[in-house]
């Protein structure tokens, strides 16, 4: 990292702490009041989902990707694991136990520490079964682990499918097992490729940022962290538009400064000219 | 007992995100210990990828063994991951000269299998793009769609298509460009936020 980068990382990192505990602080202490979150088609359509899943007796899919700890897709793989939490919490009541697929070795824990977290929430441990979470080979742009998720949700008849963290193009194939199978298809990626594909494909595709946020929408309860963590979020957005917005103003003002002035003044003499014009019939008339 | 354990789990983990992040910045006396975890986090990998075989191998044994949906494709996987890790083995313990048998059986099945896996991928995503338009008709489909046109046709670089061409280099140049930046400070700041909000130790997952 060069110091400016480094700079601005910290910079960046200290305002995001800030605004998080400032407003997790915030909302714990006003706890009668309630936020209207901006709706996310996606993350209302999931919880009806998964109870028509527990109905049916269908398991529900969630897949990690390339997501995995350790590597830049950490957080992605963490943000997933947010996601997993609160619906195999609401699925855990199924006898059906609901698939975890996941290419990265890495994250094999952190999807089993999740489900068994669900399951003791419920206090339905028993029903917790560790072949649920299946690791497929891993690799970048992992047509084997696409490949082997397609067999998957095909042999178990998943209700839904829900993917997300770090996926390539090989999207595309879950997509369309998930198509083929009529399971409903909810798709994010971190990866830009995938990401276009997952939009395409999804019937209710997340974009970007908006898997980060599931701990907020998904859970009956969202905790203040979680709900702290979205208001972060949305401040550091709107600091960055406008940060572009002044800037991109700056850059055209400096670029054609002589242009902007003689417009400017042009524009000064039309109006003073018009206004002029105005007064002196009004001099007239009167 | 409980408590006890999940606030040492939060500060270890405060503690080492806290020590590792400053020693990503340049200068930092902590990049030594920085260095030092992530090289246990490359060990762990490692080590990881031997319980995802094991994962795999134990999956596909169960659903062989129940008579899962499906099951005889488990036992062409279980045991042709046998055949393979007994065959290296045999190659790895000099038993057998070099590595030309699975070397043959890796360019021979998985790498003509992805590829063909591959060549699909360009007829899934028309398939894709068409169903888009018939079961999700909004504005953002339509020009999704007719922007794809637009790009595959700029592609082909056709004379007769001179205006396709520049429209097609500027798409991918300023709008495509512009989307893409815009998500990807999207994705950098949901991370960053949920980062700070990991480290902070107060994720409910700590105390579960």
């Amino acid at each position: 990292m060069d110091p400016l980068t480094s700079v601005f990382t910290l910079l960046v990192l200290l305002v995001t702490f800030v605004l998080i505990t400032v407003v997790a602080q915030f909302l714990r202490r006003q706890r009668r009041l309630r936020l209207a979150l901006r709706p996310i088609a996606a993350y209302r359509s999931m919880p009806i989902l998964v109870s028509e899943a527990v109905e049916s007796e269908r398991p529900v899919h969630i897949s990690f990707g390339g997501s995995g700890l350790g590597l830049e897709s950490t957080i992605s793989a963490l943000a997933v694991a947010d996601l997993m939490y609160p619906l195999v919490e609401r699925a855990s009541v199924a006898r059906q136990t609901p698939l975890i697929t996941l290419s990265d070795p890495t994250a094999l824990g952190l999807a089993q520490g999740t489900l068994i977290r669900a399951y003791r929430r419920r206090e339905a441990l028993g029903a917790y079964r560790s072949p649920a979470v299946r690791w497929y080979p891993q690799g970048p742009r992992s047509l084997a682990f696409a490949a082997g998720v397609g067999g998957a949700l095909a042999d178990e008849d998943a209700n839904m499918s829900v993917v997300g963290g770090r996926f390539g193009p090989e999207i595309a194939f879950i997509g369309e097992a998930a198509y083929r199978y009529d399971q409903t298809f909810f798709a994010q990626s971190d990866d830009l490729d995938g990401q276009a594909i997952a939009w395409v494909m999804a019937g209710r595709p997340l974009l970007g940022e908006e898997l980060y946020v599931a701990g907020a929408y998904l859970p009956a309860k969202p905790s203040a962290l979680h709900l702290s963590q979205l208001l972060a979020m949305d401040g550091l957005r709107l600091l960055v538009v406008v940060a572009i917005l002044l800037v991109a103003a700056f850059t055209v003002i400096r670029e054609y400064f002589v242009q902007i002035a003689i417009g400017l003044g042009l524009l000064v003499l039309l109006v003073g000219v018009y206004y002029g014009l105005m007064f002196l019939r009004a001099r007239r008339r009167g | 007992m409980r408590r006890v354990l999940a606030v040492l789990a939060s500060s270890l983990v405060l503690a080492l995100g806290l020590v590792t992040l400053w020693g990503l910045f340049p200068g930092s006396p902590a990049a030594p210990a920085a260095a030092v975890l992530i090289q246990l986090v490359v060990i762990v990998s490692a080590v990881a990828v031997l319980v995802g075989v094991l994962n795999l191998l134990w999956v596909h044994l169960q659903r062989v063994i129940n008579g899962d949906p499906g099951w005889p494709y488990s036992l062409v996987l279980f045991l042709a991951a046998l055949i393979v890790i007994a065959l290296v083995t045999v190659e790895r313990l000099g038993l057998v000269a070099g590595d030309q048998l699975s070397g043959f059986l890796f360019s021979a099945v998985q790498v003509s299998v992805e590829s063909a896996l591959a060549g699909l991928l360009a007829f899934f995503l028309i398939f894709a793009a068409a169903r888009l338009l018939r079961h999700r008709v909004t504005w953002a489909a339509v020009l999704f769609v007719i922007t794809l046109l637009i790009v595959l046709l700029g592609w082909l670089r056709l004379p007769a298509l001179g205006f396709v061409n520049d429209l097609s280099a500027w798409i991918r140049d300023v709008p495509a460009a512009a989307g893409a930046r815009g998500l990807l400070i999207g994705i950098a700041l949901g991370a960053a936020a949920t980062g700070v909000r990991v480290l902070l130790g107060q994720d409910p997952s700590y105390r579960e």
